[in-house]
């Protein structure tokens, strides 16, 4: 009679489907001493973290662009396995509208890479996280994420670093979600936050609605 | 010429496990599936409660039941409908079960959303439907065939549910001959995740293996194996929930009947008794064997003309010539 198992070897693997983040840091000459030296600590912690998550580690792509002085992609997409954590150094002014301008652009060609391939992905988020008034006009680039994420096309989570920030010119890039201050410099709280986070939008199934972890919020934000 | 004569029989098995993402979670599993035989006519069902939704589970259970059971006294008339009017009627079964699922636990219509699967067939032609994820693949020449793929938004999360607006559009309906299909299978986006390859569009050979089990053993211990191998191997290619379930034609050399156990033979016969069983086993066996004498089987076997009658006529309604 025939046996009636089946061999794992025998199933096929499809890739994970992946979560894409953006960050989109600040490195503009303010963030010198201090907050830069927190900031890279909490995206070292992030990436450990990811890393470590059995789950979030297959599905997280994450890209890293920076705006001090110029927009710079530091880290492209990729999974996290091959990548390798990024260090930020700050200078210049703040060409925030050039830096989330890039930032959907490689979102966009990311989402094209993933349709090709057909891997599956979740909707992606973008961290734009500042301390100080941008130095260009953002009209271009706040109509652009207002209307993906007005689609229900992207996440984003404005944060303001400091009192410098104004957390006006944030809200101009999330009609729904309020931005929030980061309690002194706890960037690292944060980015446990958005670790854990990643690791739920991971697991979620067709018609789940994720549910962020809204008191963990109070470790890094002034509320 | 007895030797080329088969019993064919549609049999159909399936069965569904909680995924590790939800027993993480302390969540309940969300698939359900049903079967319905009556008669020649089968049906299943499979639907995939909506992650969110906690209760979806119930809302699953009730239309996949609904489905089934009205499908199966309702099939021919349906068949006779156009494709719209199929859709409809399938809409209003959706709504009406959910409608009584809301009374019965007290919950709202859209607190049990899910996908929906299902194929109803009488050995000779087909309806199914869908709505949302998951696959409705059909075997046809020893190969797997997708007949409807999975109906996804953009995101991996996202999908369409018995309960979304604008349903009907999403509610793809097919009809039609058999012609060279010998079976179906209903799969979840959990279980496709371990059986069906997105990048070149294919089948793992799993699904064949599973259909060739059909051919030994009865619909019960199938369903048992199904069930097993979903919890052992194939859900731990994903996080979610998996549901399977296979409906394939059967065909049994008549002369190897007397070979097979009771269970299957129960399956295949489609009787429950061990002492008919037997008796109709004999009676086919006698009939192989002095096909010119079957005016004696009353006295040959102790029953009544009335009896015998029966029994040839339900033989007759289920032998098919061809070769294995």
């Amino acid at each position: 009679m025939t046996d009636l198992k089946i061999r794992e070897q025998d199933l096929v693997d499809n890739p994970t489907p992946r979560v894409p983040i953006c960050l989109v840091l600040d490195s503009s000459y303010s963030m010198s001493g201090e907050p830069i030296d927190e900031l890279n600590s909490g995206v070292e912690l992030f990436f450990e973290s990811v890393k470590n998550d059995e789950v979030a580690q297959w599905s997280a792509e994450i890209c890293v662009v920076t705006f001090g002085g110029f927009a710079k992609k530091l880290l492209d997409f990729e999974g996290i396995q091959n990548q390798s954590i990024p260090t930020l150094s700050a200078d210049g002014n703040t060409p925030m509208d050039d830096g989330v301008n890039m930032a959907l652009d490689l979102l966009e060609t990311r989402k094209r890479e993933y349709s090709d391939r057909g891997v599956d992905y979740y909707q992606p988020w973008m961290v734009l996280m500042t301390d100080g008034e941008p130095t260009q006009d953002i009209a271009s680039s706040v109509y652009r994420t207002v209307q993906m994420i007005d689609s229900k096309k992207l996440t984003i989570f404005p944060i303001a670093i400091g009192d410098g920030a104004h957390l006006h010119t944030l809200e101009q890039y999330s009609p729904s979600r309020k931005p929030l201050r980061l309690k002194g410099l706890n960037f690292s709280e944060f980015f446990e936050w958005l670790s854990q986070s990643i690791s739920r939008v991971s697991q979620s199934t067709p018609g789940e609605k994720v549910e962020l972890d809204v008191d963990g919020i109070k470790d890094w934000a002034v509320l | 010429m007895m030797d080329k004569l088969f019993i064919k029989k549609w049999k159909c098995a399936g069965g569904q496990v909680a995924g590790l993402g939800h027993e993480k979670f302390n969540i309940p599993g969300q698939d359900r599936v049903a079967i319905r035989e009556n008669g020649l006519i089968k049906s299943i069902a499979l639907a995939d409660g909506a992650g969110s939704r906690k209760k979806s589970q119930i809302g699953a259970e009730y239309i996949t039941n609904s489905i089934c059971d009205i499908s199966s006294v309702k099939f021919n008339t349906f068949y006779s409908y156009s494709k719209k009017r199929i859709a409809r009627r399938y809409k209003n079964i959706i709504l009406n079960s959910l409608k009584d699922a809301s009374k019965m636990h007290s919950l709202r219509i859209d607190e049990m959303s899910s996908t929906l699967l299902f194929v109803v067939t009488d050995g000779i032609k087909y309806i199914a439907g869908h709505i949302g994820d998951g696959i409705i693949a059909t075997i046809e020449k020893g190969k797997i065939v997708m007949l409807s793929e999975p109906e996804n938004q953009e995101f991996a999360n996202v999908t369409y549910f018995t309960t979304s607006p604008n349903i009907e559009k999403h509610l793809r309906i097919y009809r039609g001959y058999l012609k060279s299909k010998t079976g179906f299978i209903l799969m979840s986006d959990g279980a496709a995740d371990g059986l069906f390859l997105k990048a070149t569009n294919t089948f793992s050979n799993v699904i064949l293996q599973i259909n060739d089990w059909l051919k030994e053993y009865s619909s019960d211990v199938v369903s048992k194996a199904i069930v097993s191998n979903l919890n052992s191997t194939i859900r731990r290619k994903t996080q979610d929930d998996c549901s399977l379930i296979i409906i394939s034609e059967v065909k049994e050399n008549i002369n190897l009947l007397s070979k097979k156990n009771i269970s299957y033979l129960r399956d295949c016969l489609n009787m429950t008794r061990r002492d008919a069983i037997l008796k109709r086993v004999k009676i086919i066996k006698y009939l192989l064997n002095n096909e010119s004498k079957k005016g004696n089987i009353t006295s040959e076997f102790g029953l009544t003309k009335k009896t015998v009658a029966k029994h040839i006529k339900e033989i007759k309604n289920t032998i098919i010539t061809g070769d294995n």
